[in-house]
């Protein structure tokens, strides 16, 4: 299907960018808004369209797939699982457990709205419990945010390189609306990468050198060096990993921070902004962790003095923002639950007020 | 050129589908496209809105706020009207809506969707119901021939889009829905859509 233009969903978007990006192995338990990833990639499993693609199990629980994942890429195996909401809640554990053995993992959770079964609306208030980890034991993972469908068949593959770069799990954090969104893309020609897993891999080879997998470690001493050796690791990533999109910020003074959906929003807001002459741009989170502090950095150097947070929270990535800003600009929240959507006047309006 | 859309109807009349094939009809196009289905946990009888976004350049946000063609296929529907820009096309289902010349400042084009199918030979899926199958073609060939572009090109790009969507045991409803959509733009003057099925 590569080259051609096509028109798929958000979800179907992103199992075939799994696809292409040389899937092996899904391990799942379906769940609205996300059920499209594993409904597509079973119709694929076995066709022969993807040789690489050679696993694909529907787990009895969200627990089980994610131990499931983790086995498989202990073996080295490019391995995905995707989910929402209460599901994502499921699979923590596990993902502490990934992160612990540095297993190269990759989680799309499709957020839906509310806390406990809540709605199947978009929502982006799971930010917290993705971006801080949430798991235990104080890991950190890498938050991957697509605003679009192309973006959404992208990302399982830079997901894919960064997990296997660091060993670490990677959460792709969509929204119930990029799930269902249908957009026109075209496959990019990708020959999907391999990663040299030799050194780690637990392959059960005869005669090779013992590996082990493991985020027990019985001496205090040992714990200590595996937990400083993992933060050295989330400090290099932090350092070289952050990324970010602007639109419009060269000489606003007013800037939209917003991800995901939202980002959507806002680039109309800007568009709109602009040709009132109100000098606002944006600027838009990919890594949501690493947080792209750089990014703010830059704009604070150029002088922004204002900046106003979009999101389907009640107030989650302004901590991440406040943090960045440090107290030298205007740090104004808009947020919208329960599956709904703020109207592009809202924005505009926010924006319009911070201008004064 | 850009174009923003709202479908709106209910669980049952093929309103994400009717969206769907406009959509992919522009794909065909080569300009860019973005849907959104909305839509309650119901299947038959549930509110059903569906927005689509058509334009030669990129997209900055799906969601429509104030579209320039609303396609409305049953009372509740009406409901959006107030969102048509001024100007715009206000596409009504009028087997169902008798009363849809409510805003002086747009466009109200009328299509008895429901008879056309029937006068078609399209069944209703239930006795009783006030639907019928193809019923949302007849709304696609009279909203493809409101924007007048290209019409020759019509009955290919149509057949194309059908081949796309119904495959299967569906198949076997392409020359029925391509009757349908040349009967809906002949509905509202278009050109005759289709040659052969």
């Amino acid at each position: 299907m590569s080259a051609e233009r096509e028109f798929l969903k958000g979800n179907e978007a992103l199992a075939y960018g799994a696809l292409h990006a040389g899937l092996n192995a899904f391990y799942g338990y379906p769940i609205t808004p996300s059920s499209e990833i594993p409904e597509t990639l079973a119709a694929e499993f076995g066709q022969g369209n993807f040789p690489e693609f050679r696993s694909f199990l529907q787990a009895a629980s969200e627990v089980e797939a994610i131990n499931m994942v983790n086995g498989s890429a202990a073996t080295g195996a490019k391995t995905m699982t995707a989910t929402s909401g209460p599901g994502f809640s499921l699979k923590q554990e596990g993902i502490s457990y990934a992160a612990g053995m540095e297993l190269p993992i990759l989680v799309v959770n499709v957020n839906r709205s509310g806390p406990g079964l809540g709605n199947l609306g978009p929502e982006q208030s799971d930010y917290f419990q993705a971006t801080r980890g949430g798991g235990h034991g104080g890991y950190r993972p890498i938050v991957l945010a697509p605003d679009s469908v192309p973006e959404m068949a992208a990302f399982p593959s830079l997901g894919f390189s960064l997990a296997f770069r660091y060993r670490t799990p990677v959460i792709l954090l969509a929204d119930a609306f990029l799930g269902q969104l249908k957009e026109d893309l075209t496959f990019p020609e990708v020959s999907s990468s391999s990663f040299d897993t030799s050194s780690w891999a637990a392959t059960g080879a005869r005669g090779e050198r013992r590996h082990v997998l493991a985020s027990m470690h019985l001496e205090l001493s040992d714990q200590n060096a595996a937990s400083h050796a993992l933060h050295a690791k989330y400090d290099q990533i932090a350092r070289h990993e952050q990324r970010f999109d602007e639109v419009e910020s060269d000489d606003a003074r007013v800037v939209i921070v917003a991800y995901g959906i939202c980002a959507r929003l806002a680039r109309r807001a800007v568009r709109s902004l602009r040709a009132k002459s109100a000098p606002v741009g944006l600027f838009r989170p990919i890594t949501l962790a690493p947080f792209p502090h750089d990014g703010i950095e830059r704009l604070l150097d150029r002088g922004v003095q204002n900046f106003l947070v979009v999101e389907l929270n009640a107030g989650q990535m302004v901590e991440d923002v406040r943090l960045a800003v440090n107290g030298r600009a205007r740090v104004n929240s808009l947020g919208q639950l329960g599956g709904l959507i703020p109207g592009t006047d809202e924005l505009v309006r926010a924006a319009e007020a911070m201008l004064g | 050129m850009k174009r923003e859309v709202i479908v709106a109807g209910h669980g049952g009349q093929g309103v994400l589908e009717l969206a769907n094939w406009l959509a992919y009809f522009h794909v065909l196009r080569g300009r860019h496209v973005a849907y959104t289905p909305s839509y309650g946990p119901e299947t038959r009888g549930g509110k059903v809105k569906c927005y689509v976004v058509v334009s030669d350049e990129p997209i900055d946000s799906p969601i429509v706020e104030s579209p320039d063609l609303l396609i409305v296929m049953n009372i509740p529907s009406m409901d959006y009207l107030p969102l048509l820009k001024p100007g715009g096309t206000l596409l009504v289902n009028s087997s169902l809506v008798k009363d849809a010349r409510r805003r002086a400042d747009v466009e109200v084009v009328e299509v008895p969707a429901v008879d056309i199918a029937a006068g078609l030979g399209a069944f209703a899926p239930a006795k009783g119901t006030d639907t019928s199958i193809a019923a949302n073609s007849v709304m696609l060939g009279a909203a493809l021939a409101t924007t007048r572009e290209a019409p020759e090109r019509l009955p290919e790009e149509a057949s194309e889009v059908f081949r796309h969507f119904l495959t299967g045991r569906k198949e076997a409803l392409i020359p029925l829905n391509l009757r349908a959509v040349e009967a809906g733009a002949a509905s509202v003057g278009g050109a005759a859509v289709v040659e052969s099925a």
